[in-house]
């Protein structure tokens, strides 16, 4: 019989490699995949090389059914709606396989556009590769890169979900104004409770 | 297969109230006794408050579980769950249910819990999500749900986010609850 640590190690380590620890971007990185043309709501396809702002770029994996998302949602197209007109590019991307939301189907994102009234792209990841390259896990999910590219905030929209009345710490709308004033954002990392990505099997 | 249709939330709405409504009627019928059938209670909980209840539980192989009732695939790993708590109760496993619901959601998990006949004390988070996140594991992204495994010593063996099978789940608590 094999010795109980050995046994305890090497599950931990089969678990390690199950799940998506390491994978994250992370601060510093650039953005991966950024050539991969996905479809935006509005027919175009669009690559997160070609909707770069000349001051930074915000991407947001997110999708339709998450009912974190739609908590967070009015503030995302807020901020979304807010940031790429002072010269932040921004785009809102579905990695979700809609087989398994039918609510994350392509019509009904470009119904939740309209309705949200996103005045950016919102994409669909139709491989989840983007996502997979990104290291992403969650929906909503935050990733904003500086003028140069760089990776400079990973995480939350804010530290309150369910009540934006009761929002202490705005963490994306602090790091999109640094961003945009061209200084490093003060919190580069935080995490918050979302919908596990539904990845594609292929 | 969405997550919650008007029509489905209503339904559990309703059968949240009237869940809680039969709380209320038990426990006036009981004073503060709580009888062994009850249904779960749903106890305000940090992480660190769990890893204490972890830390109570030493002897027992311990598996904490981060779920939501909004979470399709937390709800599909619930029944699993508790065949396990059924089945490996009895040779010291202990399965702590830990609700990441909103405060509004709460009587809906309690009435998702009663639907499954959980009768043993749960916990519901009560605490900001990157504290609560990062007070249980690090490693946690905040995806749910999330998972961290015990041994009978109290050390944590293992991590994982993401639903698991009934034979995944019992793949890695069996080693740890030894004796064959």
């Amino acid at each position: 019989m094999a010795h109980p640590t050995l046994v305890t190690a090497l599950g931990t380590v089969f678990l390690l490699v199950g799940s998506q620890f390491g994978l994250a971007l992370a601060i510093g990185d650039r953005a991966p995949a950024a050539d991969v043309k996905m479809k935006s709501v509005d027919g175009r396809e669009l690559s997160i090389k070609e909707i770069a702002g000349a001051k930074g770029t915000l991407v947001i994996f997110s999708c339709n059914h998450c009912p974190w998302v739609k908590a967070w949602e009015g503030r995302i197209a807020e901020l979304g709606n807010a940031y790429q007109v002072k010269g932040i590019g921004v785009i809102v991307v579905n990695p979700n396989d809609p087989a398994a939301y039918p609510e994350d189907s392509f019509p009904a994102m470009q119904e939740r556009a309209k309705a949200r009234g996103f005045q950016f792209p919102y994409v669909v990841d139709a491989t989840s590769g983007v996502a997979r390259a990104f290291g992403a896990t969650r929906t909503p999910e935050a990733f904003l890169f500086d003028a140069a590219g760089v990776l400079v905030y990973h995480g939350a929209i804010d530290d309150n979900a369910e009540d934006a009345a009761k929002v202490a710490k705005h963490f994306l709308r602090d790091a999109l104004q640094a961003v945009e004033a061209g200084s490093k954002p003060a919190v580069a990392e935080t995490k918050a409770i979302g919908c596990s990505i539904k990845f594609r099997s292929s | 297969m969405t997550d919650w249709t008007p029509r489905r939330r209503n339904v559990l709405r309703a059968a949240s109230w009237a869940t809680a409504g039969l709380v209320v009627l038990a426990a006036i019928a009981c004073g503060r006794r709580t009888p062994a059938s009850s249904p779960a209670t749903l106890t305000p909980a940090t992480g660190a408050d769990v890893l204490h209840e972890v830390e109570r539980s030493r002897g027992s192989v311990v598996l904490v579980n981060v779920w939501a009732t909004w979470c399709t695939p937390c709800r599909e790993e619930l029944p699993d769950l508790l065949r396990l708590q059924r089945e490996h109760g009895a040779n010291g496993f202990r399965l702590i249910l830990v609700s990441a619901d909103f405060a509004s959601q709460r009587p809906a998990a309690a009435a998702l819990l009663a639907s499954l006949g959980v009768t043993f004390p749960t916990f519901v988070k009560a605490e900001g999500d990157q504290g609560f996140i990062d007070g249980l594991d690090t490693r946690w992204s905040g995806a749910l749900p999330a998972s961290l495994l015990f041994d009978r010593e109290g050390r944590k063996v293992a991590f994982w986010e993401g639903k698991a099978s009934y034979e995944e789940l019992l793949g890695k608590v069996k080693p740890l609850l030894g004796g064959g």
